[in-house]
């Protein structure tokens, strides 16, 4: 009898071998996943450092993930994560009229010297002076050198895009829909990038 | 006896299979959730750009660097409106420009006195309104939403993003620049009677800059 139940616990341990193979395998998949993404989110932050985008219920996707379709104006601290830095803006476009990601466009943006940095007390300073910034002066000059380009009509379609750290103050904002609408219906809207708020 | 032996060892299976099972279903929901966080796309949220800094509105909100903010809409213009015509029977012996200019100080004041809210009831606003246009497709509400510089643009999204929520995308809005002593400075403020889209009657607050 004592016989019977060494072979009893015997055919237990097959099964169990099996179902702890198979938890093993989906630990090691699982775990390859997870390192693989941290190593492409490293990368995509070398490239273009992010930014902290505001949350919002936005109406549409942006339609692939991260692609430049039109202008658009990124707007950052200089150092990455002190809202107490000055605000870089960098303009982003298509490379060619075609297509690309946005950190080929930070690539570019930088190659080209397509970027700016806003003086510390642009805030204090008077409407002339702040228009008068290389920033500002590289916003406008961007918006018009691609409405020149791609805008040649009034469309819904021609839009700007703005992709600016939640915390970015509003003169800049406001600076840039200014600006675009000085081409009155050329450019009827902006658009800006968010977050969707429920997953985040 | 052997029939026995195998019957009882076939239940044992069952069970330990069944763990197993729940583990892995475990496994399974918890890489799907995670997987489903880390997905987060961005998305576009649309504002038209400004067409002048001079416009007619039915609601105009003016936000403040106290984190207050003033919230005009037809209550506050069917209360200039009572108040213009008060004046205008008291001081009827004025000149029409001295009037005016009378009827204006006196509107400003009371605008400024009743219609400043703290931060805190901007959701409760805002959702009022939603509702209000979520109830009627027909109507639409424009609203201008003007800040002052150094607001984070973030709370100017938070607004938008609720207006851009109407079931029936019947609340237009338009944002613009500006401060509360662009309207403590305005040098006219009328009651203007316009039509809406449908015939219906109106009453619109103009406050030139």
């Amino acid at each position: 009898m004592a016989f019977n139940k060494q072979n009893e616990l015997h055919d237990l341990e097959f099964p169990s071998l099996i179902d702890v193979i198979f938890l093993l395998l989906i630990f090691f998949l699982v775990t390859m996943q997870f390192s693989m993404e941290t190593k492409t989110a490293r990368q995509a932050a070398t490239k273009s450092p992010d930014v902290q985008l505001p949350h919002a219920e936005g109406s549409e996707d942006v339609a692939m993930d991260d692609i430049i379709s039109t202008l658009l104006f990124q707007i950052q601290y200089k150092d990455k994560n002190n809202p107490n830095s000055p605000r870089m803006v960098y303009v982003l476009e298509p490379f060619n009229g075609d297509s690309i990601s946005r950190s080929e466009a930070f690539i570019i943006s930088k190659r080209d010297s397509l970027f700016a940095e806003f003086p510390q007390n642009f805030l204090k300073m008077k409407d002339q002076t702040f228009k008068n910034t290389n920033a500002c002066q590289l916003i406008s000059n961007a918006i018009y050198q691609y409405k020149e380009e791609h805008f040649h009509r009034p469309s819904i379609e021609n839009t700007v895009e703005i992709r600016a750290e939640e915390n970015v103050e509003f003169k800049i904002i406001n600076y840039i829909l200014q600006e675009c609408s000085t081409y009155k219906d050329t450019i009827p809207r902006v658009i800006f990038r968010t977050l969707a708020k429920t997953t985040g | 006896m052997a029939f026995r032996t195998q019957k009882d060892d076939f239940r044992k299976v069952q069970l330990v299979s069944l763990i197993d099972m729940i583990f892995i279903l475990l496994v399974f929901f918890m890489v799907t959730v995670t997987v489903v966080r880390l997905t987060i796309k961005e998305q576009k949220l649309p504002v038209p750009t400004p067409v002048s800094e001079r416009g007619r509105a039915q609601i105009v909100i003016q936000l403040l660097n106290n984190g207050e903010f003033l919230w005009l809409d037809d209550r506050a213009t069917t209360l200039i409106s009572k108040v213009m015509d008060t004046i205008e029977k008291r001081f009827s012996y004025l000149s029409p420009s001295e009037l005016n200019q009378k009827k204006t100080k006196e509107a400003l004041r009371i605008l400024l006195k009743k219609n400043i809210f703290p931060g805190d009831q901007m959701e409760e606003k805002l959702n009022q309104l939603l509702k209000k246009a979520n109830s009627d497709p027909s109507s639409n509400y424009f609203v201008l939403l003007r800040s002052p510089d150094e607001i984070p643009y973030y709370k100017i999204i938070n607004i938008i993003q609720k207006f851009n929520s109407a079931k029936y995308q019947n609340i237009l809005y338009g944002c613009v620049g500006g401060t509360l002593n662009d309207i403590k400075n305005s040098k006219n403020v009328k009651v203007v009677i316009e039509r809406d889209r449908n015939g219906r009657r109106r009453e619109n607050l103009q406050i030139d800059f």
